[in-house]
């Protein structure tokens, strides 16, 4: 008998075992590493804005880009699964702005947003956001060689959202509680939401939100650009 | 559902394996998935058998090898394991784990003729 599968083919042995240990993301993962030698090298820094659908993320990102595009050049990779409805609002803000529709794909993958990088003719040192599809789960996996992670959780999904989808908060640099002009109207435990998201990751920073208001913005536009002048700033 | 997009790169890998091994068939596969892994074993023999369907692949044997998450506590300073991101360590209670294994999967081996 085989001793390697016990199929009981040892003397007519018409196949082969061959080891592989490759990750399935390694496609994936090669591409991320290109995208994060291409932002290094053009000094760019790049934010991955990942959340359910709805949350708030291309509101949020018009604000912050009209407040950040006075200090440095903004751009934006906009993934929707259809339409380039979001494309057309934030390009409005006058950043660089392309959209990737990904059909049937549940996620922006490395290779895409390679492309999309380059065909958006980035400026050296500029902020780039490359907002995600609305999903808690799939996105999480995929690194897109961003520096920073971002997820957003609007107060109307809930305070638990850090317990049901770890991964993503597992993972994230940053958490943005956002629409919190609507707290009055909905039971969502600020206190716990932060506890559960430190749970998941005890280094996030978390910023409370509100693009109606205006508040927290500038606290958000800070963390930004303190990350951005470590990036822009690393050869001088 | 990325379960596909794994299925499609593991279908890349084993086609660019064959050419340069020259295999024509595979039997099975077995492919470590690790308890960290945001990925279904049903959805992910779901999307085998959707894909693998006339490909070099087709009727190969999709085996699943699960994989332990290990992660490290700092304060306890050793290695732990755990069953799901966001967990305490299962020994001092504390959070902010760092994962060490366990959240990727790997194609371990195949059996091709």
């Amino acid at each position: 008998m085989c001793e390697s599968c016990g199929c009981g083919e040892h003397d007519s042995h018409h196949h082969d075992h061959i080891k592989m240990g490759e990750s399935l993301m390694a496609y994936n993962d090669r591409f991320a590493e290109e995208n994060r030698q291409f932002f290094r090298d053009k000094k760019i820094i790049a934010f991955n804005l990942l959340s359910s659908p709805g949350s708030g993320k291309t509101s949020f990102l018009i604000k912050i880009i009209k407040e950040l595009k006075k200090r440095c050049p903004v751009a934006v990779i906009e993934g929707d699964q259809e339409t380039d409805l979001d494309a057309v609002k934030i390009k409005k803000t006058g950043a660089k702005t392309v959209q990737v529709n990904t059909g049937k794909a549940c996620h922006l993958d490395a290779h895409i947003v390679g492309h999309k990088a380059r065909e958006l003719e980035l400026y050296d040192e500029s902020v780039l956001f490359i907002e995600n599809v609305g999903n808690l789960v799939c996105p999480a996996d995929f690194d897109l060689g961003e520096n920073l992670k971002v997820v957003f959780l609007s107060v109307t999904e809930g305070d638990e959202k850090p317990l049901k989808y770890p991964f993503i908060f597992a993972r994230a640099d940053a958490v943005i509680i956002s629409k919190i002009d609507l707290l009055p109207y909905v039971d969502f435990d600020m206190a716990k939401a932060k506890k559960y998201a430190k749970q998941a990751n005890p280094y996030t920073q978390i910023f409370e939100v509100s693009v109606k208001t205006g508040e927290g913005l500038k606290e958000f536009k800070d963390w930004v650009m303190e990350k951005y002048e470590h990036v822009s700033c690393r050869a001088c | 559902m990325h379960e596909m997009s794994l299925i499609s790169s593991l279908l890349d890998m084993v086609e660019k394996e064959a050419k340069k091994k020259g295999f024509k068939k595979v039997k099975a596969v077995w492919l470590k998935a690790g308890s960290l892994a945001a990925v279904e074993p049903e959805a992910l023999s779901f999307c085998f058998d959707a894909l693998s369907a006339g490909t070099i692949l087709e009727g190969a044997k999709l085996e699943l090898i699960p994989e332990a998450g290990v992660a490290f506590c700092k304060k306890c300073n050793k290695e732990v394991s755990i069953l799901r991101y966001g967990e305490p360590c299962p020994e001092c209670k504390s959070y902010g784990l760092k994962i060490i294994s366990g959240s990727s999967v790997f194609i371990d081996k195949m059996e091709v003729e």
